[in-house]
């Protein structure tokens, strides 16, 4: 996050992600997100209202942007919660993915144990960069 | 079910964000992007999975293992063979099996037990992971699998003297395999039986074969498997054949259905390698399906 022009970027490696059941990890990896071919979920956007960051505050924010989700690149927009703690600065929210926008599709023979809309909660708490050279 | 899923989905996506990623904020002008790959440039070399969808090939083991804390019963089956023609169901009339329990102590530690109707044997084994093929590194994945068998039918002559250690084989094998491609992974299989016992003179109590075998992805939830061991000349009998398998394997969430066709009525390794009896010229070919279905009896903790 670039508190001073609102922009936000986040990469998260598909495969960092865990499950209660390694079975499910691996079809999630291999049948799914075909995580060989596309490495990481990246959602890349703005914040549209100015970033307070020299008090403690807390207010909600909209963010747009591209979500990028198994190679496919969608609009999305979002109300996250945004606030300042002791200097640092966190960012909360949460939204639903429907897979079918991302071109994952669920064999009709497992559909019922398969969500085709995810909610995705995030949290990030966010620390100041500190440039290396 | 279905809420199930999604949970598993935020709580993941909890523990990704909040715990495991640094997460920045610029308080200049700088290139996010940038940065980002920054951040990302030593990252350990990715240990490549799924290199087969069971941990059995067809009859024999492949490198994969149980994951910690998983459970994993098999039911397997081999019906007699093909060419008996309709009287008996072309083999289906017979049928021999096998349950088996394997258990993942570690990811790279499996241990199993099972029974087969045929020859009412015992079956116990050891198999550990020794080394991971990663991505652009190590080439293979090398697992070693050591098995004993216990054949408790009737002693044939119960009028001489029988020893217990007669009832026993062992085998031991070096499963060497390769995730060549998304869609092809291969594997080679040194392999060594040693029968305690054998039914005559002429035959070796050590057996040597070398088996080769692989699997190519058809589908996302079907894959065409084939399994051959070839056993060395001047060891056994010239009644016994080469085992050679060709099946599919088809997953289904929790399941994997794997349904072959195979000359080797045996689904223990002393059985398949050195005592396969029937001819796929000739039609003697055994239908048969290993039923897996895995169970989480827990899940360890990072």
């Amino acid at each position: 996050m670039n508190t001073s022009n609102g922009e936000v970027l986040s990469i998260i490696a598909i495969r960092t992600f865990k499950f209660a059941k390694a079975l499910m990890e691996e079809h999630f990896n291999e049948k799914y997100l075909e995580s060989d071919k596309y490495k990481d979920a990246t959602f890349k956007g703005k914040i549209a209202e100015a970033l307070v960051t020299n008090r403690d505050t807390s207010y909600n924010v909209n963010v747009t942007g591209t979500m990028k989700i198994h190679g496919v690149e969608q609009p999305a927009s979002y109300t996250a919660a945004y606030s300042v703690k002791g200097g640092m600065p966190s960012l909360e929210g949460s939204f639903n993915i429907a897979l079918k926008d991302y071109n994952i599709t669920i064999p009709k023979l497992v559909i019922e144990n398969i969500a085709e809309v995810v909610k995705v909660t995030c949290k990030f708490d966010l620390s100041p960069y500190q440039k290396k050279n | 079910m279905r809420n199930i899923h999604t949970g598993m989905f935020m709580r993941k996506v909890l523990l990704t964000c909040a715990v495991l990623l640094p997460s920045y904020a610029l308080f200049a002008q700088d290139d996010l992007m940038k940065i980002m790959e920054q951040q990302n440039t030593k990252t350990k070399k990715e240990e490549v999975t799924a290199t087969f969808k069971s941990i059995r090939l067809i009859n024999g083991h492949d490198i994969e293992t149980c994951k910690q804390g998983e459970l994993l019963f098999t039911v397997q089956h081999r019906f007699g063979q093909i060419n008996q023609g309709s009287y008996e169901f072309f083999g289906l009339d017979q049928a021999t099996m096998r349950l088996g329990f394997d258990y993942g102590v570690f990811n790279w530690l499996t241990v199993g037990v099972g029974r087969s109707t045929f020859e009412k044997m015992y079956d116990g084994f050891l198999k550990a992971k020794l080394l991971k093929q990663r991505k652009g590194g190590t080439p293979v994945t090398i697992t070693g699998v050591s098995a004993m068998q216990i054949n408790t039918l009737r002693f044939s002559d119960p009028d001489r003297k029988n020893y217990f250690s007669s009832r026993l084989t062992y085998s031991h094998q070096l499963l060497i395999a390769s995730k060549v491609s998304n869609t092809f992974s291969l594997q080679l299989m040194p392999s060594y039986v040693h029968r305690n016992l054998v039914p005559t003179a002429s035959e070796k109590n050590d057996v040597f074969a070398l088996g080769g075998g692989g699997r190519i992805r058809l589908s996302r939830s079907v894959n065409f498997t084939a399994e051959y061991y070839y056993v060395f000349p001047g060891q056994i009998s010239s009644t016994y054949k080469n085992s050679l398998a060709v099946g599919f394997d088809i997953e289904t969430g929790g399941h994997v259905f794997q349904v072959h066709f195979t000359n080797s009525r045996s689904m223990v390794e002393k059985g398949f390698i050195a005592e396969t009896t029937g001819d796929w010229l000739d039609g003697g070919i055994h239908f048969g399906f290993n039923l897996n279905r895995v169970f989480t009896v827990y899940t360890p903790k990072e």
